[in-house]
């Protein structure tokens, strides 16, 4: 993937010099770019004087940095236990169904990711869907089309 | 001197050593995996735990890893009982899961009575333990190459984007930052570390090296990606590495003899 990598420069000034600096600056860079392109774990390795491995690690080990890119907005359908009693598995049913992606998986024009994660900590309003950043409380099967946003089926 | 109770027996001991260190010190067998004297200790295998108690803990005891835990004065150390039996037994006993088939795990595992694992093997075992001895050794090299990579279940131990798991970006050199020294398949207590000695060379974690030779008798060194960090890393000159040595012993004695003769002859 070709990718425009000025902005790097910007978000590489924003902390100090350090190693302490890591999660921080791959936060930022998922955040521009929704993923950690290879590219830019190598900068970062160089600048910060951390050894590219364990940059990796890092990049690795946390579940909000990927590897891959990810959709402009990201589906996330709780299954954590009060979602899961609540019908989550129909909710991921109709988003799978509605965005034609398995969980996991990212359309390929990088529109949706659609993910499903164990707990957002809104149990009290199950079953949660995290449309980008705001959450969906007591969805339906037949709201999940409002909630996405999408026309296409 | 300082002095603490191990096994019911008053040992000596000097600040700073760790259980481990007093244990074998005094001849008292501790079971280790991920220990290595070279290495700063990691207390990841958890085969080494012993029993720590003292007068006042009025029966109260803790379970620590001896390789890191400090030997301190009137500590009541015991390296074996039943609840430790049990504990290094469910240790070999998840490595037996990990790694079914492998050597080492199946030796271990006969050494702690275990033919086979309780739990249901790993679909496609490899045969790494994650020890992280190869890790560590690397650091220590100074070359810092290879990491885990992921985390849990899925955690594989590589260079970036070397795990089977990753797929490589076509720009990028395998294991860039490698000086293939080998250290981390020497010290891989399951030969999961692959490495080839060839005619062209040396090939490991998916990269080729050159094999340079001892500039005097031939014989191979390394390669020069290692021999440039050994320069670098002792602050010596390269020429210094480019011999092997016993020719560099057998150099330094010639230089000897001639002064020495020389100064005899004069």
């Amino acid at each position: 993937m070709n990718h425009d990598f000025s902005e790097l420069e910007g978000i590489l000034a924003r902390y100090p010099k350090a190693p302490a600096s890591l999660v921080m600056l791959l936060q930022d860079i998922q955040e521009a770019y929704n993923y950690l392109p290879c590219e830019a774990l190598q900068q970062v390795a160089d600048e910060l004087k951390v050894p590219h491995s364990q940059v990796f690690s890092v990049a690795t080990f946390y579940k909000v940095f990927s590897l891959t890119p990810k959709g402009r907005t990201i589906v996330r359908v709780c299954k954590g236990t009060a979602c899961h009693v609540r019908g989550a598995q129909l909710i991921t049913d109709e988003c799978e169904r509605l965005l034609g992606l398995r969980p996991g998986e990212t359309a390929d024009d990088l529109e949706f990711t659609l993910e499903v994660v164990n707990c957002v900590g809104a149990c009290a309003m199950a079953p949660v869907v995290v449309v980008g950043e705001k959450y969906h409380g007591a969805v339906k099967p037949n709201r999940v089309r409002k909630v996405l946003g999408v026309k296409r089926c | 001197m300082h002095s603490m109770q191990l096994n019911g027996r008053l040992v000596n001991f000097e600040a700073g050593q760790t259980l481990l260190e007093v244990a074998r010190a005094n001849e008292v067998p501790i079971p280790t995996l991920c220990h290595h004297p070279g290495l700063e200790s990691h207390g990841g295998c958890r085969l080494c735990v012993v029993e720590v108690t003292r007068a006042e803990w009025d029966g109260w005891w803790r379970m620590v890893s001896a390789c890191e835990f400090p030997a301190a004065d009137d500590l009541i150390v015991a390296t074996e009982s039943e609840r430790l039996s049990r504990t290094r037994r469910n240790v070999v006993d998840l490595l037996l899961a990990r790694c079914p088939e492998t050597p080492f795990t199946v030796a271990l595992g006969r050494d702690f009575g275990l033919a086979k694992s309780s739990l249901a093997p790993r679909a496609e075992p490899d045969d790494c333990i994650l020890c992280g001895l190869c890790v560590r050794v690397c650091a220590a090299v100074g070359a810092h190459a290879i990491a885990g990579a992921d985390r849990g279940v899925h955690k594989q131990v590589g260079p970036p984007y070397a795990p089977p798991s990753f797929e490589r970006p076509p720009g990028l050199a395998p294991a860039g930052d490698c000086i293939g020294c080998l250290c981390c398949a020497e010290i891989c207590p399951t030969g999961h570390i692959r490495y080839e000695n060839n005619a062209q060379g040396r090939e490991i974690w998916g990269r080729s090296f050159r094999v340079v030779e001892c500039a005097s008798c031939g014989a191979p060194l390394g390669t020069p990606e290692q021999l440039d960090h050994f320069a670098a890393r002792s602050g010596l000159s390269r020429d210094y590495f480019e011999r092997c040595d016993a020719c560099s012993k057998l150099d330094t004695a010639r230089a000897f003899d001639q002064q020495v003769m020389g100064e005899g002859t004069s």
